[in-house]
C-alpha cells in the first residue's frame, strides 16, 4: 500500500465514524489542568515559593523553641534565602506569565521558545540552588558557630563538644555540612534533570531533526 | 471578540483533525486521550489571538502538531504501538483482509517514524501542498518535497516489515 491510498482511507474512516466528543465533554477537557512546559513551570515556580514560606515558619519555631545561637544564625541565613527566593521566584514567575502569550507560531518557532522557556528555568533554579543554598549555610553555620563557641553552653554545640572537644569538632561540623551540601547539590541536580532534563533532550532532538 | 461558546462549537466541528492527529502520535488510547486533552488546552489558551480571518482548521493543526510534538509524559515507558482504535479500523466495511492488513501495516510503519517525519506525513494525509507545509513546520518547500520522497521510501520497506 502507498501513503497515498493510506491517506484516502485514513481519511474516509475518520469522515465515517468518527468518535465524537460532545459539547460537554470539551468544555470539561478546557476546565482540565495543563501538562505542557510552561504550565509546569509556572506550578514549580509557586509551589518552590510555598515552600520558601514554610521554610521561613518552619525555622521560626525552631528557632524559637531552641535557645541556640548557632542555631539563630542558621535560621537567619535560612529566613533570608527564602526571602531572596520568594522575591526571585515570584519576579520569574510574573514575568513567563507576562511574556508567555500562547501565540500560535510555526513548529521550529514553538520549539525554540520552549526550549527557552525551560533552560532559563532550569539555569536560574539550579543557580539557587546550587549556589544560594550552599553559600548561605555555609556562612550562617560558619558565623553561628563562630559566635557560639565563645559560649560553651550552647546546646547545639554541646553534644558535640562532649564526644569531640576542642578542634575536632569543628572538624565534624564541617564534614557534616560539606556531606548535607554534596547531598543537596546531587539532589537538585537530580531533582531538575528528573522535572525537566527529558523533556529538554525530547525537544533540542525534534530541532535537530528539523534542522537535518 | 471570540468566546468560549464560540471556541467550543468551533473544535466540535473540527474535532477530527485532533483525533487524526492523536491517533498518529498516540501509542495506546490513554496516550490519545491524554494527547486531546493537551491539545484542546493549548488551544484555548490560544484562542484568544486567533485572528478570525484566519483558517480555523489550519490554525487547529498548527496547534495540535505544535502540541503532540513538544507532548511529554514523566511517567512514559517504553512505547508499545497499539493498533488503530476498532472504532476506526472496522469503519470501513469495504475494504476486504487484505486491504485491512495493508492499512494496519502502513499505520504502525508511520508510527515507526520520528515526530517530525510524521508532522509531514500527518499534514501530508490531510493533503496540505509542500509550501504550506513548509511554512507550518519551519521548512523550505523543497527541503519538505527531500524529505517526503526519503518517508516514503522509508515506509515502504517498514509496511513489508509488518505484513
Amino acid at each position: 500500500m502507498e501513503l497515498d491510498e493510506f491517506s484516502a482511507l485514513f481519511n474516509a474512516r475518520f469522515e465515517e465514524s468518527p468518535a465524537q466528543k460532545s459539547l460537554d465533554d470539551i468544555t470539561r477537557k478546557i476546565k482540565n489542568r495543563s501538562g505542557t512546559a510552561l504550565d509546569r513551570i509556572l506550578r514549580n515556580l509557586l509551589l518552590e515559593i510555598g515552600v520558601a514560606f514554610a521554610c521561613i515558619i518552619g525555622m521560626s519555631i525552631i528557632a524559637y523553641r531552641i535557645p541556640s545561637i548557632t542555631l539563630h544564625w542558621l535560621a537567619g541565613a535560612v529566613w533570608v534565602l527564602s526571602i531572596v527566593q520568594i522575591i526571585a521566584f515570584s519576579w520569574q514567575y510574573r514575568q513567563l506569565k507576562a511574556t508567555a502569550l500562547p501565540v500560535v507560531v510555526d513548529l521550529r518557532s514553538h520549539l525554540q521558545q520552549q526550549i527557552q522557556v525551560i533552560e532559563r528555568f532550569v539555569k536560574i533554579y539550579l543557580a539557587f540552588c546550587l549556589i544560594s543554598i550552599p553559600v548561605g549555610f555555609v556562612l550562617g553555620g560558619i558565623l553561628g558557630y563562630t559566635i557560639a563557641s565563645q559560649n560553651r553552653q550552647d546546646p547545639f554545640l554541646n553534644p558535640i563538644d562532649k564526644l569531640h572537644p576542642g578542634p575536632w569538632g569543628l572538624l565534624i561540623v564541617l564534614i557534616g555540612v560539606i556531606g548535607f551540601l554534596a547531598g543537596i547539590v546531587h539532589f537538585f541536580k537530580f531533582y531538575i534533570r528528573w522535572l525537566y532534563g527529558r523533556h529538554l533532550d525530547l525537544l533540542k532532538s525534534c530541532l535537530t531533526e528539523l534542522d537535518q | 471578540m471570540a468566546t468560549a461558546p464560540d471556541f467550543v462549537e468551533q473544535v466540535r466541528k473540527h474535532q477530527k483533525i485532533v483525533h487524526k492527529v492523536c491517533h498518529l502520535y498516540g501509542d495506546t488510547p490513554e496516550d490519545r486521550e491524554d494527547l486531546f486533552q493537551e491539545i484542546l488546552l493549548h488551544a484555548w489558551k490560544a484562542w484568544p489571538a486567533f485572528r478570525q480571518e484566519a483558517k480555523f482548521t489550519t490554525w487547529l493543526y498548527q496547534v495540535s502538531l505544535n502540541t503532540a510534538i513538544s507532548y511529554f509524559r514523566k511517567d512514559k515507558k517504553q512505547p508499545v504501538r497499539q493498533p488503530i482504535d476498532a472504532s476506526i479500523s472496522l469503519a470501513s466495511p469495504s475494504a476486504d483482509d487484505d486491504t485491512e492488513q495493508q492499512f494496519k501495516a502502513m499505520y504502525l510503519a508511520i508510527g515507526e517514524l520520528n515526530r517530525i517525519d510524521k508532522a509531514i506525513v500527518t499534514l501530508y494525509i490531510e493533503q496540505y501542498d509542500y509550501r504550506t507545509i513548509g511554512q507550518m513546520l519551519g521548512l523550505t518547500d523543497n527541503n519538505v518535497a527531500v524529505r517526503m520522497n526519503r518517508i516514503k521510501a522509508f515506509l515502504k520497506e517498514a509496511v513489508k516489515k509488518h505484513l
